[in-house]
């Protein structure tokens, strides 16, 4: 895959502020805002193919 | 009677009512779960909890929504005179929003917690300094993720780290009846201790709101259902009849009823403490006992008149064929007349409105014409309570009050309204229709009289340009209460007289 994305990670406990702008209710969750529309996948991101399908990837491009 | 004192402290809701029938306010530092169908003021409720908080004790709350936007909230529960944004401002009010986010897609994969949104929670309490909290409600967070298993799992955890806040806090739970199974998805399980449910039932075509505290673990509570009504400017106002003290002060003042024979009738008048019934068929002049009994009590102090058959210009109008200025008495701030439809609104809508005006107006009597009208919008049951708390509202402030009932018979008979509420009243007094000689006649007769002795005889009385004319006792009639007033003649009296007086019988019993 590749590195043009921007991934912001945010500890809950350690700023819950941002937890509540964002409206995060479950963690870990993954907020996906660009490209639109916003998608939220919650969980730990087992289910690999339905992570990609989600965020929109080709499957054949991702490594 | 007072609260049994328990080991567990309870903190004081400020929720009218409430704080009555829990013998305190609900469990500190623990969790509530206050259980209700649709439509049962759940989350006015959880909002009041909080709201009641920052008014009367100056305490902070978190509002926890997991249904509703706080947007919505904000603006539905401004009909309460609640200004949420403004404690928002003042740091009194936190919301943490865990409504569904609109136009979100999400999508669950793996394992998951709810660790976000317990560390917003302990976020929103620690920046102020809160000591309420309400989540509203339980249920909806099971609609917002497909694993009913992690759900409960974690909701399970969030009530464990509840405890370790420090807040008190009430859960609120959907219900699918309002008799049954206590909540959806078996919510009750993970906050137990402490269950409140709120109904709204439908009886006989009326609405009943009804309260009642399920379980206290470890701490005692009134038990059994207590009616409430959600009213502007309050939220829940809760009725409680049981808590009623019987440590009423009874006077020994005598007021006049504004009729001085009928004082005289009564030894002397009402007294100042109690409850007078007056009953009697359409037009035997109940109204214009009432208003002799408000006009004289706005003579030396003030009088409240709610009537729920006759509009304020028809009172007004009788009134001033009696010789009584009823307008110049309200001009002057001795005098309230209220006049309402009885089905504009819910009994217990009712009862807050006129005790709401008792405490404004602050009377020394209080007459309701009639009990009847009332009677026909609500069921036994609530009517009894309603009459009941009245009547404690009126003792307890030591207003006299006067109540009419009328009879369905024009003849005799007995009311519906009669048969609850006698026992509660301390004076009746029966105005009767008698038909004598092809002539109508009214007549009037003091029934009981609490605390004193009475004229027992039925009197006739006349209406004119002065009101009520009490004249002598109907002599040799016979069945006048029964509805058949029966003459008797002169001869046939004497006979009734003699008739155990026989020379015979006396010697019998002399010499048995």
């Amino acid at each position: 895959m590749p590195s043009n994305y921007h991934l912001i990670i945010i500890d809950v406990l350690e700023d819950p502020k941002a937890a509540e702008l964002d409206k995060v209710f479950a963690t870990p969750t993954l907020i996906k805002h660009e490209p639109p529309p916003t998608r939220r996948l919650i969980g730990d991101l087992a289910d690999r193919e339905q992570v990609l399908r989600m965020l929109n990837i080709d499957k054949s491009r991702a490594k | 009677m007072t609260a049994p004192t328990t080991i567990f402290e309870k903190l004081e809701t400020g929720i009218e009512g409430l704080d009555q029938i829990s013998y305190g306010g609900l469990p500190k530092g623990r969790a509530t779960l206050v259980a209700g169908t649709a439509g049962s003021a759940k989350t006015v409720f959880a909002a009041q909890f909080i709201a009641k908080g920052i008014t009367q004790f100056n305490q902070a709350g978190v509002f926890v929504t997991f249904e509703e936007s706080p947007a919505d909230l904000r603006r539905n529960m401004s009909g309460f005179n609640w200004d949420i944004r403004d404690w928002e401002q003042k740091k009194l009010w936190s919301f943490v929003d865990a409504s569904p986010v609109k136009d979100q897609h999400s999508v669950v994969s793996g394992e998951f917690d709810f660790g976000g949104l317990l560390a917003r929670i302990k976020h929103a309490i620690k920046e102020t300094n809160a000591t309420r909290l309400s989540m509203d409600s339980i249920g909806a967070v099971f609609s917002q993720f497909d694993s009913a298993a992690i759900v409960w799992r974690e909701l399970f955890a969030l009530a464990e780290s509840l405890k370790d806040m420090g807040v008190t806090s009430v859960v609120t739970a959907e219900r699918t009846h309002d008799f049954g199974e206590i909540s959806r998805f078996g919510v009750e399980e993970f906050v137990a201790d402490n269950v409140i449910l709120l109904r709204n039932v439908l009886e006989e075509e009326k609405r009943r709101r009804t309260i009642e505290i399920l379980k206290f673990r470890g701490t005692n509570h009134q038990k059994g259902e207590c009616p409430f009504t959600v009213v502007g400017n309050e939220g829940l106002a809760l009725l409680p009849l049981s808590s009623m003290e019987l440590t009423q002060k009874s006077s020994t003042k005598r007021i006049s009823s504004g009729i001085k024979t009928l004082d005289t009738m009564c030894g002397g008048g009402f007294f100042q403490d109690s409850i007078i019934l007056i009953s009697g068929a359409t037009g035997t002049g109940k109204s214009l006992t009432t208003s002799h009994f408000i006009n004289d009590g706005a003579e030396e102090g003030r009088s409240i008149m709610f009537g729920f058959e006759e509009s304020r210009d028809q009172l007004i109008r009788n009134a001033s064929n009696w010789g009584m200025d009823f307008a110049a008495r309200e001009k002057a701030g001795k005098l309230k007349i209220i006049c309402q439809y009885p089905e504009i609104a819910a009994l217990e809508d009712h009862l807050i409105r006129m005790q709401e005006a008792i405490d404004e107006f602050k009377p020394t009597r209080v007459a309701i014409d009639s009990l009847s009208a009332l009677e026909r919008i609500s069921v036994v049951k609530n009517f009894r309570e309603f009459v009941l708390s009245l009547t404690e509202t009126l003792k307890r402030r030591e207003i006299a009050g006067l109540f009419t009932s009328t009879t369905p018979s024009l003849l005799g008979g007995q009311s519906v309204t009669e048969a609850h509420i006698s026992t509660i009243t301390d004076s009746i007094i029966l105005l009767r229709y008698v038909e004598m000689f092809g002539e109508m006649k009214r007549g009037l007769t003091v029934l009981k009289m609490r605390g004193s002795a009475h004229d027992k005889n039925i009197r006739e009385f006349i209406i004119d340009n002065n009101g009520m004319v009490i004249g002598k006792p109907f002599a040799n009639v016979t069945g006048i209460l029964s509805g058949s007033p029966t003459h008797i003649r002169e001869q046939e009296l004497n006979r009734l007289e003699t008739i155990f007086d026989d020379g015979n019988s006396r010697r019998k019993l002399e010499s048995s």
